[in-house]
């Protein structure tokens, strides 16, 4: 688990995409939302260097799977993001994926199975 | 701008070739960012200084933002993801093509100032002038050619070497091929073009590309724009 506060410098493949896809699910939101919500729903488990998320966003949007809006708040741009009928099917898989993945991790963290008798 | 937090950022991705307009977006979603940050952390009771200082350290030191960019090959310019076919292989048909619009302008323009006079389309007249046909096609074409390539070398921190390759093609190119409009047709409603090669051409519009080249390259390392082509941080 990461230091409350700091951004884990291995952050996991998939993860981020994960996150924001799923998150914007439920409503579209911009950039400085988004991280807060990440924080939010992960306990600040998961942190990120802020800046770092954009990268993300815009190569989602370019593989279709979000779409964005702009809007002047005060003289500044502010993009919104939200997901596309591409973008949940593309959460549906990497969601099936991840699961997969991570109760196989979860089995070998419980250890070996006990051994059973061969009759 | 009193306060560009990012400028850094913006300059290092530019020379590293990444699309004016992507970077521009980047800067300005990371600039809003930092604003809701700092708005933050003034709210928390932070002096403004101390708000601004953290709201930077939050979103990340311009390395870990460049290294995120990075990977995002797809949003470099197409002239510095391919400057072999931006630079050597576009240039010409991209001459071709712009003479082949700027014909289709002058004629649209005759027959417009001949419809406007109201000439009969079967009267005989002189025809355009000759330089109204002639310049367009032998200076106007190569010069915002040349230019424009200039431009996108610079705007796209690109070598000087690949803006001096398109120049000396575009100089072959418009030194070597006539491309002509007949205005004796254009009050009779016809517009016949005129496409030929010639080995050598004596005229001046051959030397126009290197020129334009010349000055782009001499106002540029006045300037210390050159130099900066290649770095990165």
């Amino acid at each position: 688990m990461a230091e409350a506060g700091r951004p884990n410098p291995n952050f996991m493949n998939g993860v981020p995409e994960l996150l924001i896809l799923r998150l914007l699910l439920e409503r579209e939101m911009y950039g400085y939302q988004l991280v807060r919500a990440i924080r939010g729903a992960t306990g600040e488990a998961i942190a990120l260097g802020e800046g770092v998320i954009y990268p993300a966003l815009h190569a989602l949007e370019a593989d279709g799977a979000l779409a964005s809006r702009r809007e002047t708040v005060a003289g500044r741009t502010r993009v919104y993001y939200r997901v596309t009928t591409g973008g949940r099917r593309r959460l549906g898989r990497i969601t099936k994926d991840y699961s997969r993945i991570t109760g196989a991790i979860r089995d070998v963290l419980r250890g070996p199975p006990s051994e059973k008798p061969a009759f | 701008m009193k306060n560009r937090p990012f400028e850094t950022l913006c300059v290092a991705l530019l020379r590293a070739g990444w699309s004016p307009r992507y970077v521009r977006r980047y800067v300005a979603e990371l600039s809003d960012h930092y604003e809701s940050l700092a708005r933050e952390y003034r709210a928390d009771g932070l002096c403004l200084e101390q708000a601004q200082h953290r709201a930077r350290k939050r979103i990340g030191d311009d390395a870990s933002l460049f290294e995120s960019v990075l990977v995002q090959r797809r949003f470099q310019s197409f002239a510095r993801r391919r400057p072999w076919v931006a630079f050597v292989l576009l240039p010409i048909p991209i001459a071709f093509l712009a003479k082949v619009l700027a014909g289709l302008a002058l004629a649209g323009g005759g027959l417009l100032v001949a419809s406007v006079a109201g000439a009969p389309a079967h009267e005989t007249s002189p025809g355009p002038p000759t330089w109204y046909v002639h310049f367009p096609f032998a200076y106007g074409v190569p010069l915002l050619v040349a230019v424009g390539y200039c431009l996108i070398a610079h705007r796209r921190c690109c070598s000087p070497n690949w803006a001096l390759a398109a120049c000396a093609i575009l100089a072959v190119y418009v030194g070597g091929v006539t491309f002509q409009l007949d205005s004796t047709l254009l009050d009779a409603g016809f517009v016949r073009i005129g496409y030929g090669r010639h080995v050598f051409s004596p005229n001046a519009r051959l030397l126009i590309p290197p020129l334009v080249f010349a000055a782009y390259f001499g106002i540029s390392r006045r300037l210390g724009g050159i130099s900066a082509a290649k770095a990165a941080p």
